[in-house]
């Protein structure tokens, strides 16, 4: 039977009425992206790089297999100056074809700056072929909720690009690399000769012999930021242990401490396996038909230019340079903003328009907002390990200081390059340029190391954990009962949370569990008569800010806040 | 190829936020048209659209049959709306609101649209949902059978009940 025509008109036209919306898929996403709450758990768990393959489709599908590769490839080798000692492991290793390690990452860290931590655990094996290219075959076990993910990531050679694999989710990606940045990843990954010689140029303290598994090995410890490659900082320590007879590396750890912005985690790297045999085969990816690509990606050249213009695109987005551009930072960041912008919504849109798929849509707003500013990252971090002293200052100044320096690093001798807050650039002698660059402040992750938090001291990292879900459910509940008390006295608002109890909230949901002896554990605002859903409400009371508080806000939802300058912009709203 | 729900659903809760981006994608407009039945304002409707998603998004460990994903956000949708409605909040409807969305002033449906989608919501679930999908998600009749993981001949039957039922009521009302 043939539809009746005039009901279908009829259904059509309403369906007009109702009508779509051209961001709506965008807005309901960045809630979700930033919602307190996850499917499920109240927390959602990951390792640095796992996290980024879950929160946001191919952003973190690439940004892991990125990260994944240059931060391991750093881990594994770079190491110490030229004592005689790691010299001979760089002349044993330099003979090696092929090997192969094992990777253990156990990471507890937020997922987002709205979210509470958790924990994770990380297995990579990782093969490696100074001919062919390298493979990962990575699974992460989600230990809150009991979940476990799988991904492939090779680095193929002979194409110059990295395929991403998810086979539970049948999605694969390419990213190709630029000649430069192939050049240097290859050369970290495949040439164990330059890897050594990188890692020749850090500090380090010789630990002396010990003995791993019944073989006696000689030991090195670093915290040189170039070992990193200036992703953690100076929070990274790291140790590395060598066979004595062999010179070859047996085992590697590195602690990574945590701040508000990254996870704790620590990494061993062992299991290692050399002049193992290697085929082509084993480092071409086997990717079944039914499998769907997530669009294609370009990684651009590391270099002042593509620097210049992640710092630009940053800006055109957010009115201000990033705080920091260390690799990680600005993934987080990244994956944080470029959905929520309006330049990226109408991009979007323009791309929808055009005919094409939502993948290839992804793919191109990847490539057009994040491939810049992933590029800014890794050109930071090439400067980092080439050790050529670079200093940035996008936390002290923006695009309207026109004269001020954002950012310079070294390119020979005394001569620094300079680049402005107006992001014109100059070469100048080091003498001139400490007349006119500010002065380095304090990164906020050292002085979290130094302020040592009065919580910290008090609960383990599983109770304060949990006592801030028990918080930000009293600060829920005490929302709730506010729009309760507010239906019953003709909108009006209670003037203190207290009034609540005699309208029928428990009286321990006064009580901040963080802060279980205080009458005043939360800080109520009563809402002004202009007000929005981003009023805050309640709060959290806190003497100093440490690792973040939970948030009311006047709309009912409830947000874990990690940054005291973000909490105090919505406060003053 | 187009994957049905539970397929999209199985790969949100593994992790993959871009499955559960094509599932708002594809029910944002029954999503609406629910909301809108409630509280009879399409601009009202966009706002309890958003939260209804985000509380599915919250909630999908706990839907035990995820072919069962449509029905399941109306139920979802159709309660924020009411809480909406008891809550009387406040919200400037109008801001950030880019404007394929609603015609009408005020975003109030006349009474012939208002009509039509009592009657809509009135409908057996099944044909509710192939409707809704049909007209307001705008999808093939394939589509809708993959959607639902059944096959297209019954696909085409629910479609076809669902508008003798439709047609059968509004002539009724008409009288």
């Amino acid at each position: 039977m043939k539809p009746d025509k005039h009901i279908e008109q009829k259904l059509e036209a309403l369906a007009e009425t109702i009508g779509s919306r051209n961001s709506f898929v965008d807005d309901v996403m960045s809630k979700i992206e930033s919602s307190p709450v996850q499917p499920g758990k109240k927390t959602e768990t990951g390792n640095i790089v796992l996290r980024r393959i879950k929160m946001k489709s191919i952003s973190k599908f690439a940004a892991a297999a990125i990260i994944m590769i240059g931060v391991s490839a750093v881990f594994l080798f770079n190491f110490g100056p030229g004592s005689i000692a790691l010299a001979d492991v760089y002349s044993k290793v330099q003979q090696v074809q092929a090997f192969a390690y094992k990777i253990t990452i156990k990471a507890s860290g937020n997922i987002n700056e709205s979210m509470p931590p958790g924990e994770s655990e990380t297995n990579t094996a990782v093969t490696v072929s100074k001919e062919y290219g390298m493979k990962m075959e990575q699974t992460t076990h989600m230990i809150e909720q009991n979940k476990s993910l799988h991904q492939q990531i090779f680095l193929i050679s002979a194409e110059k690009k990295i395929v991403s694999i998810d086979p539970a989710m049948k999605i694969y990606q390419d990213i190709e690399l630029s000649e430069g940045l192939f050049e240097r990843l290859k050369k970290e990954y495949c040439e164990p000769r330059e890897m050594i010689k990188q890692m020749l140029a850090c500090d380090y303290t010789d630990l002396g012999r010990s003995e791993i598994d019944g073989i006696t090995v000689q030991g090195f410890e670093t915290t040189d930021p170039a070992y990193s490659a200036g992703v953690f900082g100076q929070r990274a320590v790291t140790t590395l242990w060598v066979d004595v007879d062999t010179w070859l590396p047996v085992k590697s750890k590195m602690d990574i401490q945590g701040n508000s912005d990254t996870a704790e985690a620590s990494i061993v790297i062992d299991s290692f396996e050399w002049n193992i045999p290697a085929r082509a085969d084993d480092f071409q990816p086997v990717i079944p038909d039914s499998f769907t690509k997530m669009g294609s990606m370009m990684l651009p050249e590391m270099n002042e230019n593509t620097a210049i213009e992640g710092l630009r695109l940053f800006a055109d987005l957010t009115g201000e340079y990033p705080g920091k551009i260390d690799l990680l930072t600005l993934a987080q960041k990244a994956n944080l903003f470029i959905f929520r912008k309006e330049q990226v919504a109408q991009r979007m849109q323009e791309f929808r328009q055009s005919g094409l798929s939502v993948e290839d849509v992804m793919s191109n707003i990847m490539q057009e907002f994040y491939a810049p500013i992933h590029a800014l990252g890794m050109y930071h971090m090439t400067l980092v390990q080439d050790k050529k002293d670079p200093a940035y200052f996008g936390n002290q100044v923006t695009p309207q200081d026109t004269d001020a320096v954002l950012m310079r690093w070294k390119i020979e001798g005394n001569t620094y390059q300079v680049i402005f807050g107006d992001l014109n650039t100059t070469e100048m002698p080091y003498e001139e340029l400490i007349q006119i660059e500010p002065e380095i402040k304090v990164e906020q992750e050292t002085q979290a190391q130094v302020i040592i938090p009065d919580l910290s001291k008090t609960y383990s990292k599983a109770q304060l954990r949990q006592l801030t879900y028990d918080s930000m459910s009293n600060v829920k509940k005490m929302l709730m009962a506010c729009w309760g008390y507010s239906q019953k006295h003709g909108g009006q608002w209670p003037e203190k949370l207290q009034d609540l109890v005699s309208d029928g909230l428990d009286p321990g949901m006064l009580i901040n569990p963080l802060l279980p002896d205080s009458d005043n554990g939360y800080i109520y605002l009563k809402p002004p008569s202009t007000r929005s859903s981003q009023t805050v409400v309640i709060y959290e009371a806190y003497h100093k800010w440490d690792r973040g508080i939970n948030v009311g806000f006047y709309d009912g939802h409830v947000e874990f806040i990690r940054d005291e300058a973000d909490f105090k912009n919505k406060l003053s709203q | 190829m187009t994957q049905s729900d539970a397929q999209l659903v199985q790969e949100t809760l593994a992790g993959n936020k871009q499955a559960f981006a094509l599932l708002v994608r594809r029910y944002e407009r029954p999503v609406r048209a629910t909301a809108t039945h409630v509280v009879k304002s399409t601009h009202a409707a966009d706002d309890i659209a958003q939260e209804a998603f985000v509380r599915a998004w919250q909630q999908l460990p706990k839907l035990r049959n995820p072919n069962v994903f449509g029905p399941w956000l109306m139920t979802i949708t159709r309660r924020c709306a009411l809480e909406s409605v008891c809550q009387k909040q406040v919200i400037n409807y109008t801001d950030n609101l880019d404007h394929r969305v609603a015609h009408e002033r005020n975003g109030q449906l006349d009474e012939k649209n208002q009509h039509l989608l009592e009657t809509i919501q009135k409908l057996p679930k099944a044909e509710r949902q192939v409707i809704m999908l049909r007209y307001f998600g705008q999808h093939t009749v394939r589509d809708l059978a993959a959607i639902a993981g059944r096959s297209v001949g019954t696909v085409t039957k629910q479609l076809s009940r669902a508008h003798k039922r439709l047609k059968s009521r509004l002539q009724e009302s008409e009288k």
